[in-house]
């Protein structure tokens, strides 16, 4: 230690500091290779997925999709059959009618989403995990991301795999190359509309996850913007014979939408909203939704609970 | 030990007070009034009468009666598992069912007190028009003020035995029951469909019912007011029952 | 002779494989006993038992003379404080301890004072009118201290009772359980922080993988403890000159020197203990400090877990 040192720190009547000395333990900082910071929300997304997954929820209500699935396959197999053997004149149920799933998976895939989506966020603010997170290179978009792509991708696999499944089923049961072709939009249309249906219930449901740090305030919340609108919508269109109570009703908004794409005619007396006021519906929904979530997560301070 | 109606009582003042102070008491009056401001500009348009209030005991039948219960009793015991708070409570000298007694308590009463007057009111603003009718269809509006009290006990029993059994995720236990089951096959043209409170229900106030398509089965109002109101103390002996053997453990 | 307020006759309890309390029979008497263990030993599941929350797959746990499972008469005479940190959010402390202390019996006025008095012996009166929520972790271990007390049980099963609480909250709450002991009460307290342990009780259960290692005062399980020998450091201004002196002595196993001490191991410290000063004054030894470094309750712990690992 120099003089000029010692004498300044006796001055000051503190002890002087040590001079330091580097124990050289062979430590070097890691030079390898990082994973592009762009694709973090795969690790999120990957593990929550398969922690969703193997939850018996999910096996159960996956395979509960299946029974819709194999009905309505034998239901088209038997129609394709008959269609082929009509006489002229004679009304028959088109088989491409079976495709748009009349059994219905939209419950299924609410429940799914209900149970996937509900904790997503709110056990993560509950568990004080955000701690964890944002402690790390994970940016709230990518952790957005992570957490948006499970729910999507399991509650696709109700509302758009069965449907695809049924329209490769329809090609394999038409006659002639020449129907397939023309018959081929058909597999454009399942993948349409289970994708809207899968984006209508899945980023909701994660978006109202961020609003409450309770998850059955969350079930709650999201069962009724889920079946509220859609029981009043039903019954007071009935009521009035107007469609216009449906107007914040979620099923009947992907139901016109599905109606739309399917080409599918109305039934006899039943009115349903413009098409463009659904697809508005379900964009504003879903971009509503990211919205909230963006913003939920952007006023995330990272303090101990 | 201590009484079950006193130890009850205790519960239920812990729950309600518990319930005022958070938000699920707040949304469920705005669910029961939704139907209210529903009927009102329903009437202003020109819509009147039994029919009209018909269509709006509906919403009670289909949605409210089943869905509010779902939301403040599912979670009875679920609730003290989650937050631990079990290991207070079962380390008291008081019967565990008084537990489930007063916190179902504590839900439906309060449900019952709203719904009760808003039916009533639903049923004014539909005879407004016509007030020499309502001599004659005021035995309904009993008929259906009836059916949502068991309506109301019924489900929140319901509620809170299977989110009982199903305490890890209560709610959503609850709401794949209404809807699978007590929606579904309620609803549906097959016979089981008696084992549903939800038929019950309707038969009571004199809702239209689906058509049996196979094994009818007929079934007078007042029988169907046994079931309702019978199902409700079963289902919380069923309960009790369970919860009384069971452990519970903080380490899950 | 103490009777006994708890007692255990070869209880267990497995959940499917896992054997998590594995055939212990035990007494506890009157004051304090603390139930020590590390991690996973078994002691949460043995504390649960005693208070009637988790049933015995076999044997039978008795508290004030009857078996504890399903006996809500028995439930009336102890108080149970749980580790976890799971309150009613909603209610003030005020009301839970209120409410908890009428499920005992008591009129709503009669379990308001008790509740009320309680908070100001855990020096939370302030705190009592404010919702669980908003409290601290140790406010919150308060009003968990003051529910297991307030209908004056006589037997307390208190579990990590000073988890985080400040140095002045620990001294009154250790103030408070001396003060439960002295009137003749049964406190029972699992801890970790085995210096804490010590400051209020000898007596202690020691629960090792499900199996209870050990039951008793603590200096009399050391001295039974023949695996290790006893540990005697001796401060002094010449180490060697008296390891010199110490090291012929028959019952010395061996001697370390530590600086300005030496470590004396010994399977008989009773009989080394006259023997160190007549070696310092042979030698001219001034001896400045005599301790017995492992006759406490940290030391019975390691050495009692450790063999059986």
């Amino acid at each position: 230690m120099s003089a000029a040192k010692a004498n300044a720190a006796k001055q000051a009547k503190v002890m002087p500091a040590k001079e330091g000395t580097i124990l050289d333990r062979g430590y070097a900082p890691y030079q390898g290779l990082y994973t592009p910071e762009a694709s973090r929300w795969k690790v999120i997304a990957g593990r929550m997925l398969r922690m969703s997954a193997r939850q018996w929820w999910a096996i159960l209500l996956m395979i509960a999709t299946v029974i819709p699935l194999l009905v309505c396959a034998v239901q088209m197999w038997i129609m394709s059959k008959l269609f082929a053997m009509a006489p002229p004149g004679v009304q028959v149920t088109s088989p491409d009618t079976y495709v748009m799933l009349p059994w219905g998976t939209m419950t299924l895939a609410f429940l799914l989403a209900l149970f996937a989506g509900a904790g997503q966020v709110s056990d993560d603010t509950r568990a004080g995990a955000f701690q964890f997170y944002f402690a790390r290179p994970v940016t709230r978009d990518q952790y957005l991301v992570g957490k948006v792509v499970p729910v999507l991708v399991l509650t696709m696999f109700i509302a758009l795999v069965p449907a695809f499944l049924l329209s490769l089923l329809r090609l394999a049961l038409l006659p002639s190359g020449a129907e397939v072709l023309k018959k081929l939009p058909l597999v454009g249309a399942t993948l349409v509309t289970g994708t809207v249906e899968a984006l209508v219930l899945a980023v909701p449901a994660v978006a109202i996850s961020s609003l409450s740090r309770k998850r059955s305030y969350v079930q709650g919340g999201y069962a009724i913007l889920y079946l509220l609108p859609w029981i009043m919508g039903s019954i007071f269109s009935k009521v009035t014979r107007s469609p216009w109570p449906t107007l914040f009703s979620v099923p009947a908004h992907v139901e016109n939408l599905a109606r739309f794409v399917y080409r599918m005619p109305l039934p006899e007396g039943e009115r349903a909203l413009p098409v463009w006021i659904s697809a508005a519906f379900v964009a504003l929904l879903v971009a509503g939704s990211f919205a909230l979530l963006r913003k939920r997560l952007s006023a995330v301070e990272v303090v101990a609970s | 030990m201590i009484a079950m109606g006193e130890a009850s009582r205790i519960y239920a003042r812990m729950a309600w007070l518990r319930m005022r102070r958070g938000r699920v008491v707040w949304l469920a009056a705005a669910l029961f009034a939704l139907p209210l401001v529903y009927i009102a500009g329903l009437a202003i348009a020109g819509h009147w009468g039994r029919g009209l209030f018909d269509d709006v005991s509906e919403l009670y039948f289909r949605f409210l009666l089943p869905f509010v219960p779902a939301l403040t009793a599912s979670a009875t015991v679920a609730e003290e598992i989650e937050n631990k708070t079990f290991t207070f409570v079962f380390a008291r000298p008081a019967p565990r069912g008084a537990l489930i007694i007063g916190k179902l308590w504590a839900a439906t009463v309060p449900a019952i007190a709203v719904v009760v007057p808003s039916l009533a009111l639903a049923w004014l603003v539909a005879q407004l028009r016509f007030p020499a009718d309502m001599a004659d269809t005021w035995p309904h509006l009993l008929r259906v003020e009836l059916a949502a009290v068991a309506g109301l006990c019924a489900y929140g029993a319901l509620a809170t035995a299977i989110g009982t059994l199903f305490s890890r995720h209560p709610l959503v236990a609850v709401l794949v029951y209404l809807m699978l089951i007590e929606a579904g096959l309620g609803s549906s043209p097959i016979v089981l469909n008696l084992i549903t409170v939800h038929w019950h229900l309707r038969n009571i106030a004199e809702l239209p019912l689906p058509d049996t398509a196979f094994m009818a089965f007929s079934v007078p109002w007042w029988g169907s007011a046994i079931f309702a109101v019978g199902v409700t103390p079963l289902l919380v002996w069923l309960t009790t029952l369970g919860v009384n053997g069971a452990e519970y453990r903080t380490d899950r | 002779m103490s009777t006994a307020f708890i007692e255990c006759e070869h209880a267990a309890k497995w959940y499917g494989q896992i054997i998590a309390v594995n055939d212990v029979t035990l007494s506890v008497p009157g004051g304090v006993t603390g139930l020590l263990g590390p991690n996973g030993a078994g002691k949460s599941t043995l504390l649960k038992m005693m208070v009637g929350q988790l049933r015995p797959s076999k044997g039978v746990v008795k508290v004030l003379g009857s078996p504890i499972w399903g006996n809500p008469q028995t439930l009336r005479r102890i108080g149970y404080c749980p580790e976890h940190e799971g309150t009613y959010e909603d209610l003030t402390g005020l009301e839970m301890v209120t409410a908890l202390t009428e499920l005992h019996g008591f009129g709503h006025d009669d379990a308001r004072a008790r509740a009320e008095k309680m908070f100001g012996v855990v020096d939370l009166k302030d705190g009592m009118h404010r919702r669980l929520g908003e409290y601290s972790k140790g406010m919150r271990q308060r009003a968990k201290l003051a529910q297991a007390m307030a209908h004056d049980p006589e037997v307390v099963f208190l579990d990590e009772p000073l988890t985080g609480c400040d140095p002045l909250a620990r001294v009154r709450i250790l103030e408070v359980i001396a003060d439960l002991a002295r009137e003749g009460r049964c406190i029972v307290v699992s801890s970790h922080v085995l210096h804490e342990i010590e400051t209020m009780t000898s007596q202690i259960l020691l629960i090792h993988k499900g199996q209870l290692r050990a039951e008793g005062d603590v200096h009399q399980i050391r001295a039974l403890i023949d695996a290790h020998p006893h540990k005697v450091r001796v401060e002094c201004d010449k180490p060697r000159a008296l390891a010199e002196k110490l090291v012929t002595q028959e019952h010395v196993v061996a001697v370390t020197v530590d600086g300005e001490a030496i470590v004396v191991d010994t399977r008989t410290p009773d009989r080394l203990y006259p023997v160190i000063p007549e070696a310092a004054k042979s030698a001219g030894v001034y001896i400045r400090a005599l301790t017995s470094p492992d006759d406490n309750m940290a030391a019975v712990f390691k050495y009692l877990t450790e063999t059986s690992s």
